[in-house]
């Protein structure tokens, strides 16, 4: 072996391992940090190139629908009407969905001797059951009784006439189905818990059942809205008018005002 | 290092074989390390053009029967890519380029005298 030539291999070990070990350096590498642009790194910011560019032009589209809402006064219009939605959905007045608890609440089926009238629902029972619902988070409650359901509002009332009860001027009579929407699982221990309303509601004799339910159904508030004496904060400090005729468009009628910029 | 490489014996068949071979060797190895010594690329590559432009220059000195110090080419451009890194490292320009680019270019000078 001439010792001249060891150099020369030296050299082609060495410069053979740099190459492995460079081209090892680059397949390990991430694409995104690769020293040398490859051909899928390249489709790669084609497509992420290709996808900014719809988002900046569909970005542009929206702006543009923006700018023409605000322009011409439809976006204000927009607005009014998702608030007037949410004040629906606040009143009850569109009908809503989803989980909760389902009371069926019945006359006593024991004989009750001298305390029959206490063995029979009440429309104080119905409120005391409602107030703890609505203590616990429920959002929508409806009260039926067979085929008939009826949306509780701030407008509602439960008034005992006879052996029914009355709810939002309909006749419902035991047993009553309450529906009640909200976190079940809070819904059904705060009507649970001990000496709450299912207990003492069973120790004066009267059937009550609560069951948790993934999907209820609550219709709407069923009754005409009507105002006659009660007027907007801002209205009523105007001069005096007339309250029935502010509302010429009969009782069913809502005149919003909008103060406009 | 202060071997003199002459043309002739370069070009014979065994010694180039047994280089190949060697090379070879050197390739997979390279290929098969360990990830936890596998330098950076912005230092293999420097590093890589820095072995061609030795092989080159011993090459070419020794086709025109000239004296070639291989080490002392080696460690003067070794520095020569250190100083190009620390000023790629203090003006802010990426080191990449300021390292790669000079190197690339005296590579394309050295290759332009093979011919």
């Amino acid at each position: 072996m001439d010792a001249r030539h060891v150099g020369f291999w030296v050299f082609a070990l060495i410069a053979g391992i740099l190459l492995g070990l460079l081209v090892r350096a680059i397949v390990l590498a991430e694409v995104e940090h690769r020293p040398l642009l490859a051909l899928g790194s390249y489709d790669r910011l084609e497509q992420e190139l290709d996808r900014l560019r719809a988002e900046v032009g569909a970005l542009r589209t929206e702006k543009d629908a923006l700018l023409r809402q605000l322009l011409t006064g439809e976006l204000s219009a927009e607005q009014i009407r998702q608030e007037l939605e949410a004040a629906k959905h606040a009143a009850g007045l569109t009908p809503v969905s989803g989980p909760g608890v389902e009371v069926v609440l019945g006359d006593s089926s024991r004989p009750g001797g001298a305390l029959v009238e206490r063995g029979l629902v009440h429309d104080y029972d119905l409120l005391f059951l409602i107030n703890e619902l609505r203590a616990a988070g429920a959002e929508a409650i409806s009260i039926g009784s067979g085929r008939m359901e009826e949306r509780l509002t701030a407008l509602s009332y439960l008034r005992c006439t006879g052996p029914t009860v009355l709810v939002n001027n309909t006749r419902l009579s035991a047993p009553f189905t309450i529906k009640a929407l909200g976190d079940s699982d809070t819904l059904v221990q705060a009507l649970k818990m001990p000496g709450g309303v299912v207990e003492q509601l069973q120790a004066y004799g009267l059937d009550i059942t609560v069951a948790k339910a993934g999907r209820l159904e609550i219709p709407a508030y069923s009754l005409p809205l009507s105002s006659r004496f009660a007027e907007d904060g801002q209205r009523t400090a105007a001069p005096a008018s007339p309250p029935v005729e502010e509302n010429p468009g009969g009782q069913d009628a809502v005149t919003v005002e909008v103060a406009r910029p | 290092m202060r071997e003199r490489i002459l043309a002739g014996r370069l070009l014979e068949p065994a010694t180039v074989a047994v280089a190949l071979v060697l090379f070879s060797g050197g390739v997979v190895l390279g290929l098969f390390a360990p990830t936890d010594i596998i330098p950076h690329p912005l230092v293999l590559l420097p590093l890589a053009l820095i072995f061609v432009d030795t092989g080159l220059s011993a090459f070419i000195a020794a086709r025109e029967k000239r004296s070639f110090k291989g080490l002392a080419h080696f460690a003067y451009l070794t520095a020569f890519a250190t100083i190009l890194y620390a000023i790629g490292v203090l003006s802010g320009i990426r080191p990449e380029l300021v390292v790669l680019l000079p190197l690339v270019v005296r590579e394309t000078l050295v290759l332009s005298r093979l011919y």
